[in-house]
């Protein structure tokens, strides 16, 4: 239980995959003007990232593993995130009749990314590596949902804020962003066993 | 599209490799093969980097000053310039207008024929066109084609140009971009002519005591690359002039005395 509880924390403060890993900086800097889709679109990927880690975990166990296919394992996993971002998708428009215009778009690449920062658990062998695995994506996707909600609420400060011409949009958001990584660089000291 | 992002990759890198490690295109050979180590460069001593620059942080910074560097070379070469918004008072409140009087394709006709900076909308230099724009926008037309700030007719005090809603922002404004050069004399300058004198002697002398001692001397990079190499010495050597090297007096010999000296 502890080793499951640092290895949460590990992944979503200390390894965080955005301001530590430079991971899914597309959707970070391109759907953090407002909250309300910036948390849409944390949610989203909570929900991708957890239920293609555990079918990943699957395919790998019972497909790649079994038969030897290891050097297709990128391109399956690929294929999985796509279809669970479908599934999301589908969903949500079906549950709630109307689109959300940026968190129902779940960019498969920004999703890819995210899942290279949790390869290592996942690839674990054995069937008790499946709550790992699950739980490592999960907290991922956790950390990426915090800094995205975080940033987004600087964001929106910072549309009122009176700046330099040349610095207004994404290049005070860059500078924010690296005070905000500078922050995130004081859980480097949390050790995570 | 591609070349771009690779050029913008590669700026990204340079700034931070430079800034943080002080090389450019270290290990290069370990991906290009060995005939490309000869654009392996060590640029700054080791250990004197940044290492912010290399961490995450630098990344999202870097990346965020490239791009205002970006915007204001796209200004440049459209033949703007960064001025204050029409009527405003905050002098943080910028916005771009054509540079009439530099760039041929936004200079209206007769807007400056007159070369003595004195040519306001309205007057009789000035074509009905030009006389029709506001009058807030109309004082930086009073720059001459060199893009200087003209002298009052008494010569005393420059004019307060009309685009500004008053003097305090006006002077707000002058005061920021002096400060802006008076930081770039004393902290840039400087810093090149250490560098460079820092790396000059690098090739000839490799001690780190004589690259010390030539970036201490910044501001007179030549002269320190002199007293780095040894040059003043031995040219006083051979021609009998060297002073006697003063040295500590020793506890049997008080200070000032004749003995006390070489």
């Amino acid at each position: 239980m502890k080793e499951f509880a640092l290895m949460m924390i590990g992944a979503a403060l200390v390894n965080n995959v955005i301001l530590a890993r430079f991971l899914g900086l597309c959707s970070f800097m391109g759907v953090t003007t407002r909250i309300d889709t910036a948390a849409g679109m944390g949610l989203a990927t909570t929900f991708v990232i957890t239920v293609s880690s555990m079918a990943d975990w699957a395919v790998q166990h019972y497909l790649l593993d079994a038969y030897g296919l290891g050097f297709l394992r990128t391109v399956t996993f690929i294929l999985v995130i796509a279809s669970a971002g479908a599934i999301h998708r589908a969903d949500h428009q079906e549950s709630f009749a109307q689109p959300v215009p940026d968190a129902g778009h779940l960019p498969a690449a920004d999703h890819h990314q995210l899942r290279r920062a949790r390869r290592r658990p996942a690839a674990g062998r054995g069937p008790h590596e499946l709550p790992r695995a699950t739980l490592f994506g999960f907290a991922s996707s956790v950390g990426y949902s915090l800094v995205m909600v975080i940033f987004a609420g600087l964001r929106e400060r910072l549309a009122l804020a009176q700046v330099p011409r040349l610095f207004a949009g994404p290049p005070i958001g860059f500078i924010v962003a690296s005070l905000l990584a500078m922050a995130f660089m004081g859980f480097s000291g949390i050790s995570t066993g | 599209m591609g070349l771009g992002f690779t050029i913008a990759l590669t700026a990204i890198g340079a700034v931070r490799e430079i800034s943080g490690n002080g090389t450019l295109f270290a290990d290069a050979s370990l991906l290009l093969g060995p005939p490309s180590r000869s654009i392996e460069l060590r640029l700054l001593p080791a250990d004197t980097g940044v290492l912010m620059m290399i961490l995450p942080p630098g990344g999202f910074l870097v990346t965020g000053l490239l791009v205002v560097v970006k915007r204001l070379l796209d200004l440049r070469i459209a033949g703007k310039e960064i001025q204050m918004a029409p009527g405003s008072t905050r002098p943080d409140r910028l916005t771009t207008m054509p540079r009439p009087c530099r760039d041929r394709r936004h200079r209206p006709r007769g807007a400056c024929r007159r070369r003595d900076g004195l040519a306001r909308a309205g007057t009789d230099h000035e074509p009905a066109a030009a006389a029709r724009r506001p009058r807030v926008a109309a004082g930086y037309r009073d720059r001459d084609r060199h893009g200087r700030q003209p002298q009052s007719p008494d010569g005393a005090s420059p004019r307060q140009p009309a685009a500004f809603a008053s003097a305090n922002a006006w002077w707000s404004v002058s005061i920021d971009r002096a400060l802006i050069k008076a930081s770039l004399t004393a902290y840039a300058l400087p810093l090149a002519t250490a560098l460079t004198a820092g790396g000059s002697p690098k090739g000839r002398t490799p001690a780190t005591s004589s690259t010390m001692a030539a970036m201490a001397g910044g501001p007179w990079p030549s002269a320190s690359w002199l007293r780095a190499s040894g040059a003043p010495a031995g040219l006083a050597r051979r021609t009998g002039t060297a002073l006697p090297a003063p040295r500590r007096a020793g506890p049997s010999k008080p200070c000032g005395t004749k003995e006390s000296v070489a």
